[in-house]
């Protein structure tokens, strides 16, 4: 950093947060491959663990608020550096980082803990925790990464071990084939944030974070207009396909096929969350571009819609909370999009908690199942998994907003934000927001209540306290958490808004749209409405679906439409609205025909055709000549002579 | 002296050959054209020799003959062994110079 | 000396190796021993290497007047342009030196041959001499045309013919333009060319004539599009270790060939040239990868993934730009080893199975775990994943092109989406889903010596791509030197 007025620490803290984990994957990927699963997995938590502790260190050193403008580097060493390129490894602190790493250290702990009873029963599960470390060295690179190409580092990393732990159990091909498709699709986000970092590289000449927040949107307003656009809308690109934003979401349903810890901590808790990280990160040169951030928002709200509408109608436990994912993270990207960074990051870290807890208390019904994720064949299951249906319980609350949730904090400071965008998208967020609860409600009642639908219902166990204690955890989290950030008038914590206003390096981001006030009764009273909305909803689906039975049961659309008329509807849901289909049909199918016709035409017939074209008009030509190899010796005299008296005539003529 | 005589005498004679060798078929008779289109040779280079008053074309005359002697006796031997293993002498027969 | 010591010991045992043609277990380990000499060497080389000034340009080794006739000196130079290129020809012959040990099919004529071909490439990377550079350009189509011919697989025959053909083509032309520029030029050593300034004006003019003869050599070598098609036949029919020193070191030579020779005698060319040949690298890395992803036969698609991957390196080159010329460079390092170290292990899973068609393959990870590890972690490299060597490649090259041509740039960089599609569904059949018959049938258990073949290329591809610092220290000055006469 040139300028002078920003003040510089330097640590060798932060590369301990990244080593840990670091140390724990090659001990248990190269060193020692234990045969029990339960030794392996405990390596794997005592380096989750250190680096926990060393993330804590870190922020009790610094803190959610950095004075003024200092800046925190641990400045590893020089990772390449050639011409106008130069991208050192360094590490650096914000509070936003922090937050992240207190997130992914802290929940990663509880999920390697609620792992090693989870896998125990697996062969070589070594293998899984190595996976599991890798990630969080990934994840960790991205969060601490003081320049996006460390970021993309961390990116592309938290990628891989997405891809290997989807596929963990390769011998199915499907497994293997949605590690595949997630990490393609993220392939396809990944050029953007290419595009972007060349764009930034090309006309900033930098690709330090803080020094991009620093050059903010007056240095751009003199590069042509569309630099600054197009290289957000790169970052926002490659954002929608980390976190499962439409149009690239579709992986992420299909990354439900990895062990339900991987769904918790990769595909809920902390790597889908990156997009949203990033974009917090460069936040001053967002804000900068309202018209980019309205991509964003409608992107958003779009995309918590889609999500919605599809789990409405989804029977597996793990595809709806996927579903509830992508349509949470919309959430999160309609608050960036309506001006509001802190509203987002805090929702990632509520919904972190909650998330985390309601994969894990799935993953406690598929083990106490026996590997059954179908909700037909689950029901009454609060009687024989006490503890595992109230933490389930809290989950529940917190993602529909129960009051005083975490969720409830989040979600009404998003729907706030939205309201100042506009009534339409209040309401389709808000009808997102309903949707939530009445999808919740009906996962919930299927799974817990009503009676037992199968044996396996009928004789699940609880899981074992090694798995019970993260979910006791993560509920406290639920519960609290959101008291860090509270509604104005209830004049509570401000926590997310100085972290965010202090994770710039000093640099002021500009607010994208006018504020509309509202009065603290009117705020109250919205908030009423929307919490008597949701409990509304929440009450309905819980009373229609704990009458859920196979044979009887009317499903509230049939009843609301009559069967006929519902039908389409649900089976669309059911089938995700053929967004699958459609682009095997618009994508994959020509490019496979590409692959082969290109392949066919230019090489095949055009490159080699040619070659074997001139092959064969040498091996013609060259039969005409040898017409006149008799192998007769005196047809060669012949020749001879012929040819002598040629010379002898041509003597004659011309020389004499 | 006047040489023209053997000159014309040794052309003809290396003519003759020429046309014999070209045009008939036996194998034995196209070798003694041959041996006629060596003597037409052998004729000139003698004359020559003659001519210019100098040894050149003699000895010259003596290397072919040696040569031709060698040829001969080597000559006859394929065209007997040709004839053993072939039956028959007919040039028109062999067309094993081709690969 | 030291140079030319480094250029002898493979000669030398190239002879020597043929001494024990009736012991082939023998020569297999002589041929080992060889290789940890030549490695001897390559160290004093570095040592040596590591003091020389770095303003130097091209520093002269040693240099033997043996054709004053026709203005030529044998001259050997080594600067950072070539040095990682002789690291890498070493790394890989000593990991085939330990591929070979036991190897029923690699006689000791094999051995010969390949150390032949050894003394051939590095002759040609230190050549500080048009002709002795072309003397050792040609040297290595020999032996490489009889490993192809004789310890092939099946199309053999017409795969080396092709190959020969290919290069042969490129190669007169080559020859014809050496010629040109040494009856026009005090010597043919490579400082006094450099000095010389032809003329250019349009593509009729000599320098243009020049350039498209040296060109079209290291065009076909590389091979850019669309002269490529001897290159998947040639691999596919190769010997795995042909193969692996075929995508090693010989394309390399191509990409070598055009930073050492046609930029620095041709700049004005080169410069003209340089849309026209991004766009060439552009189609390559296109036509390359969509071609890789029809192909039945895992070794047919790892060679169109080279012809994707040298695609880049074109494009990094004429971009001329420090960035996009270094990331080819390091490119060309990269792809030696990620590709090499595929080959070598589709290699040794082909001496138990005998059948390069995908469909046969299957669930490889359930049956040997470390292997399947090693063969995704190249595939991983070989696709450009951040952390590995090819990351830092790829990334230099678009960084720097993008500058030169950002639509060229953005075509290019679908290369690296289809380049993880093609990988990772020939990975996802060879490695994942139920075990296949064929590999029921042969298990696949490595012997240590080919654990030692695979282990130094893993190594160096991590520390390649987490610290590539040192190796872009090395090439700087050299290729600052080489783009100052653009200027």
């Amino acid at each position: 950093m040139e300028s002078t007025d920003v003040a510089i620490e330097t640590t060798q803290l932060l590369r301990w947060i990244i080593l840990f984990p670091l140390l724990g994957a090659i001990l248990n990927g190269i060193i020692l491959r234990l045969k029990s699963t339960k030794l392996a997995g405990i390596v794997a938590t005592a380096a989750s663990l250190a680096a926990f502790v060393a993330s804590f260190m870190a922020v009790t050193r610094w803190g959610f608020s950095l004075e003024g403008a200092s800046l925190v580097y641990d400045q590893w060493f020089m990772w390449f550096q050639s011409g106008k390129v130069s991208v050192p490894f360094w590490l650096e602190y914000t509070p936003i980082s922090g937050i992240m790493l207190l997130v992914v250290t802290g929940i990663g702990s509880l999920i390697h803990i609620y792992s090693i009873s989870y896998m125990e029963k697996e062969v070589g599960g070594y293998r899984f925790f190595t996976y599991l470390n890798l990630f969080l060295v990934a994840m960790l690179t991205l969060v601490l990464g003081s320049n996006l190409v460390t970021v993309f580092l961390g990116w592309e990393g938290v990628g891989l071990c997405s891809y290997l732990l989807i596929g963990y159990w390769f011998t199915k091909t499907e497994n293997a084939q949605a590690g595949m498709k997630a990490f393609i699709t993220n392939r396809i986000g990944d050029l953007g944030f290419l595009i972007s970092i060349f764009l930034f590289l090309a006309y900033a000449g930098t690709l330090q974070i803080q020094e991009l927040n620093h050059l903010g949107p007056q240095f751009f307003s003199a590069l042509p207009s569309w630099v600054l656009p197009a290289a957000l809308l790169g970052l926002f690109w490659a954002a929608t396909g980390k976190s499962a934003q439409f149009p690239l979401y579709v992986w992420l349903p299909d990354a439900m096929a990895g062990p339900t810890p991987v769904s918790a901590l990769i595909h809920a808790a902390t790597m889908v969350t990156s997009g949203i990280f990033v974009i917090v990160r460069v936040w001053p040169l967002f804000a900068s571009q309202p018209e980019v951030l309205n991509v964003v928002f409608w992107v958003g709200i779009f995309t918590a819609w889609l999500a919605a509408l599809i789990a409405l109608t989804q029977n597996d436990i793990k595809k709806v909370l996927a579903y509830s994912t992508v349509s949470q993270l919309g959430f999160m990207f309609t608050a960036l999009g309506a001006g509001a960074p802190e509203a987002a990051l805090f929702h990632v870290l509520t919904h972190a908690f909650f998330k985390a807890l309601l994969f894990l208390g799935s993953g406690s019904v598929i083990h106490g199942m026996h590997h059954e994720q179908d909700m037909r064949k689950m029901g009454g299951l609060a009687h024989h998994m006490k503890f595992t249906h109230w933490t389930f319980v809290i989950g529940t609350a917190a993602i529909i907003g129960f009051p005083f949730t975490s969720g409830f904090f989040s979600k009404d400071l998003i729907l706030a934000h939205a309201l100042s965008r506009g009534m339409v998208p209040y309401a389709l967020l808000l009808t997102a927001a309903l949707m939530t609860a009445f999808y919740m409600l009906r996962a919930y009642s299927m799974t817990f209540m009503g009676k037992p639908r199968s044996d396996a219902a009928d004789h699940a166990h609880e899981s074992s306290p090694l798995m019970l204690i993260p979910l006791g955890v993560l509920s406290i989290g639920s519960l609290f958490m959101g008291w860090i950030q509270t509604p104005h008038f209830m004049g509570g914590g401000h926590l997310m808004e100085t972290a965010v206003k202090s994770s710039w390096g000093g640099a002021e981001a500009m607010k994208p749209f006018a504020e509309h006030k509202i009065s603290v009764g009117g705020e109250i009273l919205m908030i009423l409405a929307v919490v008597a909305l949701i409990l509304g909803v929440a009450y309905y689906s819980f009373k229609v679906y704990r009458e859920f039975q196979s044979k009887k049961f009317i499903s509230p659309a049939e009843r609301a439409v009559g069967p006929t008329t519902a039908a389409p509807f649900i089976n669309a849901s059911q089938n995700k609205f053929f967004v699958d289909e459609a682009y095997d049909l618009i994508f994959v199918r020509p490019l496979r025909f590409l692959s082969g016709a290109f392949f066919r035409i230019v090489d095949e017939t055009g490159i080699n055709g040619l070659l074997h074209g001139m092959r064969k008009s040498l091996d013609f030509s060259s039969g005409i000549l040898s017409w006149a190899h008799t192998g007769n010796v005196q047809t060669y005299a012949w020749y001879l002579a012929a040819g002598a008296a040629i010379l002898l005539i041509f003597v004659g003529r011309v020389l004499l | 002296m006047n040489t023209e005589i053997y000159i014309v005498t040794g052309v003809v004679l290396f003519v003759l050959g020429v046309i014999g060798f070209l045009s008939r078929r036996s194998a034995l008779i196209a070798l003694m054209s041959l041996e006629l289109m060596l003597n037409g040779t052998n004729l000139c280079l003698i004359s020559f020799s003659r001519f210019h008053g100098n040894s050149e074309g003699g000895s010259l005359f003596l290397l072919i003959v040696l040569v031709a002697a060698a040829e001969a006796a080597l000559a006859l031997s394929i065209l007997v062994s040709l004839y053993r293993t072939s039956g028959s002498v007919d040039l028109d027969d062999f067309r094993l110079l081709k690969g | 000396m030291t140079a030319l010591l480094f250029l002898l010991i493979p000669t030398v045992s190239s002879v020597l190796l043929l001494l024990f043609h009736r012991n082939r277990v023998m020569a297999q380990w002589v041929n080992l021993v060889f290789n940890f000499l030549w490695a001897a060497g390559l160290f004093k080389l570095w040592m040596e290497f590591r003091v020389q000034p770095e303003t130097s340009v091209f520093p002269i080794w040693f240099s033997w007047d043996w054709a004053p006739f026709i203005g030529s000196r044998f001259s050997l130079a080594i600067d950072g342009l070539n040095f990682p290129l002789l690291a890498l020809n070493v790394v890989l012959s000593l990991s085939l030196a330990f591929y070979a040990i036991g190897h029923e099919k690699l006689s000791a004529s094999y051995l010969a041959l390949f150390s032949f071909l050894n003394a051939a490439s590095v002759g040609s990377l230190m050549a500080a001499d048009a002709a002795a550079f072309y003397l050792f350009w040609e040297l290595m189509l020999i032996p490489m045309y009889f490993l192809i011919g004789k310890w092939g697989s099946k199309n053999r025959i017409y795969a080396s013919l092709k190959f020969f053909g290919f290069t042969m083509a490129g190669s007169l032309l080559l020859l014809g333009a050496i010629v040109y520029v040494g009856l026009n030029s005090p010597s043919l050593g490579w400082h006094d060319l450099k000095e010389q300034r032809w003329v250019f004006d349009g593509w009729f003019s000599p320098q243009a004539l020049l350039f498209l003869g040296f060109l079209a050599a290291f065009a076909v070598k590389i091979p850019v599009w669309p002269l490529h098609t001897w290159l998947p036949d040639a691999h596919t029919e190769a010997p795995t270790g042909a193969s692996v020193i075929l995508a090693g070191i010989l394309l390399k030579l191509g990409v070598y060939g055009i930073a050492r020779w046609c930029f620095v005698l041709f700049p004005e060319a080169s410069l003209a040239s340089s849309t026209f040949m991004m766009g060439l690298g552009v189609v390559g890395v296109i036509l390359g990868s969509l071609s890789a992803m029809a192909q039945k036969d895992i070794k047919r698609t790892i060679a169109y993934s080279s012809v994707a991957h040298l695609g880049f390196m074109v494009i990094g080159l004429f971009a001329l730009r420090e960035e996009s010329i270094q990331g080819a460079l390091f490119q060309n390092l990269a792809h030696g080893l990620s590709t090499g170290a595929l080959f070598l292990i589709f290699g040794m899973i082909y001496d138990r199975t005998h059948t390069r068609e995908l469909k046969d393959y299957g669930g490889l990870a359930t049956k040997n775990g470390v292997l399947a590890t090693l063969f995704l972690f190249s595939a991983m490299a070989s696709i450009g994943l951040p952390g590995l060597p090819g990351f830092v490649g790829e990334f230099l090259v678009l960084s720097g092109s993008f500058v030169t041509n950002p639509w060229l740039t953005i075509l290019a960089m679908s290369g690296i989406l289809l380049g993880a599609v093609y990988m990772l569904s020939a990975m996802k059949k060879i490695l994942y889903g139920e075990v296949s018959p064929t590999l029921e049938a042969h298990p696949v258990v490595l012997k240590w010596s080919e654990w030692m073949a695979i282990a130094p290329m893993v190594v160096l591809m991590l520390i390649l791509g987490l610290m590539p610092q040192g190796f872009l220290k090395l090439s700087e000055s050299a290729v600052l030197g080489m783009l100052s006469v653009f200027k």
